[in-house]
C-alpha cells in the first residue's frame, strides 16, 4: 500500500469517528477489487437524494509500473478512471440490494499480466450493475456489486510492455466485466 | 445371459416372499370371514367362588336346625357323588360351572354388578390387527353402549406410535416464537442510522407512537420491523400451524384413546383365547328386571376396517330385589273431627270518652274495624265451617266509678255489635246482587215435555247465609291487662310496679283506682296504659258444615308411609328410609336390608310376628352376619310358610350360598 493509500484510510477512520448522531445520507468508500488488480488506488462517494435513490462519483489512479528494470517480465495495469452515477434501492439507500448505472471514462496502458502484448488507449463506457450492502455496523457497510461496462475505446497495441512496435490500432466497442467489495463508511 | 437369469432368479424369490408375508394376515382374514368367527359372550365362571370368597369365614360344617316338628335335624355340606349321583356329605365344595346364556342377579343397594367375560378366539388375533369390540346393554327400553374393549397387536401398536412420532417431529418444525422471523440486527443498525432519535429512547421503556419518530425519508419502525422480518419464512410457518390438524389425521390414521374405553392392551403374540372379565355396575331404577347384554366388534388393520364381527347372542341377566318384598297395604291413620269450633280476636276500637257510638274516623278504628270486617267475610265464605254466632265483649279502663265504667261497656259492646249487624246484613246484600245480576246475564235453555227448546232468564240463586246471632257483653274494667301492662313497662320503676302491687289488694275496685291516682305514676298509666284497656274482644262460634253430631272418627289414608312404601317399591331405599324410620315396621326392614343396615334391620324383624317373609328377610340377615345356623333356620321356617321361597333363595346370592353349601331344597 503506498502512501496515497495510507492517508485516505487515515482521513476515512477521521471522518467516521467525527460523524454525529443525525440521520446518515453519505458514504465514502474504497474497493477491495481495485486494490488487488495490481494497487489501483480507489475512492468513491455519494449522497442519498431520496429513500431509493443516491447518487455516486469515483475516481481510481493506477500509477504504478512492476518489474521496470526487466523489460522481459515488466507487467503494468496503469489507468486512471472517473465515474459518476445513480443507485436505486427497493428498500433503502444503503442497505440491502441496489441496481445502478454509471458513466465512465478510463485511460489506461495494461499489459505483460497474461501474454506480452500491451494494449492503451481511451475508453468511454456506461457500466450497468447490481448488488448488495450488507450493514456491518452503525457506520460501515460492505458494499457488494456485479456488472458489466462497455462503450467505445480508441486503442493501440503494442508487442510489450516496454517497447514500441504496434501492432494493431483503431477504435471498436468493448464490453467488460466489472465487479466490487468495497468498504464503506456510512455519515 | 447368465448374469440376466441370476437377476431374474433372485426377483421372483423376492416378490414370493414379499407375497407371502403379505399373505399371513390375508388367508387369517379369509379363514375368519370363512368361519364367521366371533368373539364370546360369556358368564363369569369364578363368580360363584367370588361370593363364596366374600362370605367364606371360618363356619361349621355341620348345622343343627328345628323342623316345623319341633325335631332336631342335622344340616351338613353337601356335594353330588359322581358314581351315585346322590348328594352326599363333604368338606370339598367344587366350583359351578355355569354354561347358561343367561343368569340372576340380586340387586343389592341401588346396585346390580354384571359380571361376564368376553372370549377372543386365538384365530382372531394377529399382531397387526386391533381388535375392537363393543358390548352393548339393553335396560327396559333402552340400550347403552358399555365402554369398549380394545386388544391391540404389538405392530399395530407400533405403527400408532411411529404415526406419533412423525406427527410430533412435524410439530418440531413449526417455530411459536414469532420473534425467530426478526433480524434484530440489521433492524438495530437500521434505527441507529436512519431513525436515531428513535435508537436514543431503546433503554427507555415509555410507550412510543409508530407516527412519533421516522427516518429522514419518512421510514417508520414499523415499516423497519416488516422488512427486516422473514416474511416468508413466516408464512411458510403459518401454513405448517394451519395444517396441524390435517398432518394429525395424516400421520395418526388411528389415535391411541385412553377415555371412554374399558381396556386397551397390547397383544405381544397370539397363542391361545384372550379372556377379559368384565365388570359393569348398573343403578337399579323401577320395574328393572332383566338386563341383556350383546357384543358387537370389529377387526382394524391401519384404519380400515378388514371384518365385522356378527352381534352375539345376548348374555341375560334377571335383576331380583329385595324392594319385591315390599308390603303394599295402605295404612290408615284415624282423625277425631269435632263439630264446634271457635276462634277469636280483639281489637282495638277507640270511644270518644264516655261515649259509646262507634266512629270509624276515631285514632286507628278506620284500619282496626277493616281487619274485623276482613275475619268475618272469611268466616262467612268459610267451605268447612258456618258461622253461628258472635259475641262480643268490651272492656272498660278503670278511671271513673265500675258502676258507670261497667254500663258504659256494656253500651259499647251493644253499638260495635250493632255496627257489625249492619255490615253482615249489607254483605249479604251485596252478594245477592251479584248473584242476580249474574243470573240477569247468563241464559239457559229448557227442552220442554213437547221437545221444544225455550231460551229463559237462568233463575238467580238465594245466597245462604244463616242468621248471625250477636250477643254483647261488658267485661267489665280490665285489671287483668293492666296487671300485665304494668309487668312488662319499660318506664316504670321497679318500686312503683311494687306500689302497683300492693293498690291490688284493695278489693273495692273504685277505691283501688283511687288510690292509684294519687300515686307519682298516675299519669303514665292514666295516658299511656289505660286507652289500651279499652278492648273490644270478639268470639266466632262455628261449626263444620253437615256434621250433625258432635264429633266423629276419620280414617285417613298415612299419605307420609304410603310415600315411604312408593320409594321402596322404586328402589329408592334411602328416601324410603327418611318416611319409614319412624314407622319401624316390616317396611322400614325392608328399607334397612336393602341399604346393608343389618343390625337396624335385626332389631326391626325380631319384634315382628314371624311371618314368611319376616323369616326370609332374617335368614338374609343372619347370613350376612355369618351366623348360618340361624340362616339356615330361619330360611327353612320360610319355605314351610311359603313354598315359593324355595325358588326366591336362588335369587338371593346371601340364601343360594347356603342352599349350595348345605344342599337345601334337595327334595324339590
Amino acid at each position: 500500500m503506498g502512501t496515497v493509500g495510507k492517508t485516505l484510510l487515515a482521513a476515512l477512520l477521521l471522518v467516521g469517528t467525527a460523524v454525529s448522531a443525525a440521520a446518515q445520507r453519505f458514504t465514502v468508500g474504497t474497493d477491495g477489487m481495485g486494490w488487488l488488480a495490481l494497487g489501483t488506488v480507489n475512492a468513491d462517494a455519494s449522497v442519498a437524494v431520496s429513500r431509493n435513490v443516491s447518487l455516486h462519483a469515483g475516481a481510481a489512479l493506477n500509477p504504478w509500473t512492476y518489474r521496470k528494470d526487466n523489460p522481459d517480465k515488466q507487467l503494468q495495469l496503469r489507468q486512471l478512471s472517473v465515474w459518476g452515477g445513480a443507485r436505486w434501492w427497493p428498500w433503502h439507500v444503503y442497505s440491502g440490494w441496489w441496481a445502478g448505472m454509471d458513466a465512465r471514462y478510463m485511460v489506461y496502458n495494461a499489459g505483460g499480466i497474461i501474454k506480452r502484448e500491451t494494449e492503451e488507449g481511451d475508453a468511454y463506457g456506461a457500466r450497468l450493475w447490481g448488488g448488495y450492502s450488507v450493514m456491518l455496523s452503525e457506520h460501515w457497510n460492505l458494499d457488494m456489486g456485479v456488472g458489466a461496462w462497455g462503450g467505445w475505446k480508441k486503442y493501440t497495441v503494442y508487442s510489450c510492455p516496454s517497447c514500441g512496435v504496434t501492432l494493431e490500432q483503431g477504435g471498436k466497442v468493448f464490453v467488460l466485466p466489472d465487479a466490487r467489495v468495497a468498504i464503506q463508511l456510512i455519515f | 445371459m447368465k448374469a440376466c437369469r441370476t437377476i431374474t432368479w433372485s426377483a421372483s424369490v423376492a416378490m414370493l416372499l414379499a407375497f407371502l408375508l403379505a399373505c399371513g394376515p390375508t388367508r387369517k382374514i379369509g379363514r375368519i370371514r370363512q368361519q364367521e368367527l366371533t368373539a364370546t359372550l360369556a358368564l363369569s365362571r369364578n363368580e360363584i367362588e367370588e361370593e363364596r370368597k366374600v362370605i367364606a369365614v371360618a363356619r361349621r360344617d355341620t348345622l343343627t336346625v328345628k323342623d316345623d316338628s319341633g325335631n332336631t335335624v342335622l344340616i351338613m355340606k353337601a356335594v353330588k357323588d359322581e358314581a351315585s349321583g346322590e348328594m352326599v356329605a363333604t368338606d370339598v365344595l367344587d366350583a359351578a360351572v355355569i354354561t347358561a346364556r343367561f343368569r340372576n342377579v340380586a340387586e343389592r343397594n341401588g346396585r346390580i354388578d354384571l359380571r361376564f367375560e368376553i372370549i377372543v378366539p386365538a384365530l382372531m388375533q394377529d399382531t397387526r390387527w386391533q381388535l375392537r369390540f363393543y358390548p352393548e346393554m339393553y335396560i327396559l327400553e333402552d340400550s347403552l353402549a358399555l365402554e369398549p374393549v380394545l386388544i391391540t397387536g404389538s405392530q399395530y401398536r407400533r405403527q400408532q406410535l411411529l404415526g406419533y412420532q412423525q406427527y410430533e417431529k412435524f410439530l418440531r418444525t413449526i417455530i411459536t416464537d414469532s420473534t425467530r422471523f426478526l433480524d434484530y440486527r440489521n433492524l438495530e443498525i437500521f434505527i441507529r442510522r436512519n431513525i436515531p432519535e428513535l435508537y436514543a429512547l431503546k433503554a427507555d421503556s415509555s410507550f412510543v407512537s409508530d407516527d412519533a419518530f421516522r427516518s429522514l425519508y419518512g421510514v417508520t419502525e414499523q415499516a423497519a420491523i416488516d422488512h427486516y422480518t422473514n416474511q416468508f419464512g413466516k408464512s411458510l410457518n403459518e401454513r405448517r400451524k394451519s395444517r396441524q390438524d390435517a398432518m394429525y389425521a395424516r400421520y395418526v390414521k388411528v389415535p391411541i384413546v385412553t377415555e371412554g374405553i374399558r381396556l386397551d392392551t397390547v397383544l405381544q403374540n397370539a397363542d391361545g383365547d384372550f379372556v377379559y372379565h368384565y365388570t359393569q355396575r348398573i343403578s337399579t331404577r323401577p320395574k328393572l328386571r332383566k338386563v341383556d347384554v350383546v357384543l358387537s366388534g370389529e377387526i382394524f388393520e391401519s384404519d380400515h376396517r378388514l371384518y365385522t364381527m356378527d352381534r352375539s347372542q345376548p348374555l341375560t341377566f334377571y335383576i331380583s330385589s329385595l324392594s319385591s318384598f315390599t308390603d303394599g297395604t295402605e295404612r290408615y291413620l284415624t282423625r277425631t273431627i269435632e263439630r264446634r269450633a271457635a276462634a277469636n280476636t280483639a281489637c282495638y276500637v277507640d270511644f270518644r270518652s264516655g261515649k259509646s257510638e262507634v266512629e270509624p274516623s276515631l285514632g286507628h278504628n278506620r284500619d282496626e274495624l277493616a281487619r274485623i270486617r276482613e275475619n268475618i267475610v272469611q268466616l262467612l265464605s268459610n267451605a268447612t265451617f258456618e258461622l253461628d254466632s258472635i259475641v262480643i265483649a268490651a272492656s272498660a279502663s278503670p278511671e271513673g266509678m265500675q258502676a258507670a265504667n261497667d254500663a258504659l261497656a256494656r253500651q259499647r259492646a251493644g253499638s260495635v255489635a250493632t255496627y257489625f249487624d249492619r255490615f253482615i246484613r249489607s254483605y249479604r246484600d251485596s252478594v245477592q246482587r251479584a248473584l242476580d245480576l249474574e243470573a240477569r246475564n247468563s241464559f239457559t235453555m229448557t227442552v220442554g215435555d213437547d221437545g221444544k227448546e225455550t231460551m229463559g232468564r237462568a233463575k238467580a240463586r238465594k245466597a245462604e247465609f244463616p242468621a248471625i246471632a250477636f250477643s254483647s257483653r261488658s267485661a267489665g274494667e280490665n285489671w287483668d291487662l293492666l296487671s300485665y301492662l304494668v309487668d312488662s313497662d319499660s318506664v316504670l320503676t321497679a318500686s312503683q310496679k311494687m306500689a302497683y302491687v300492693k293498690c291490688l289488694q284493695i278489693n273495692d275496685l273504685d277505691k283501688r283506682e283511687k288510690e292509684l291516682s294519687q300515686a307519682a305514676f298516675y299519669p303514665r298509666l292514666r295516658e299511656v296504659l289505660y286507652p289500651r284497656l279499652r278492648t273490644v274482644r270478639f268470639d266466632f262460634f262455628l261449626h263444620r258444615r253437615g256434621l250433625i253430631q258432635e264429633s266423629v272418627q276419620t280414617t285417613e289414608l298415612d299419605t307420609t308411609y304410603m310415600k315411604g312404601v312408593a320409594a321402596l317399591k322404586d328402589r329408592d331405599y334411602k328416601l324410603a328410609l327418611t318416611y319409614l324410620k319412624d314407622y319401624k315396621d316390616y317396611n322400614t326392614a325392608i328399607a334397612y336390608v336393602s341399604l346393608d343396615y343389618n343390625a337396624s334391620a335385626m332389631a326391626i324383624l325380631q319384634g315382628l310376628e314371624r311371618t314368611a317373609p319376616v323369616n326370609y328377610m332374617l335368614a338374609i340377615v343372619y347370613a350376612r352376619n355369618q351366623d348360618d345356623q340361624n340362616a339356615v333356620q330361619c330360611y327353612l321356617d320360610a319355605c314351610k310358610q311359603d313354598h315359593s321361597y324355595v325358588f326366591r333363595g336362588n335369587l338371593d346370592p346371601e340364601i343360594y350360598v347356603l342352599i349350595q353349601r348345605y344342599g337345601l331344597n334337595k327334595d324339590e
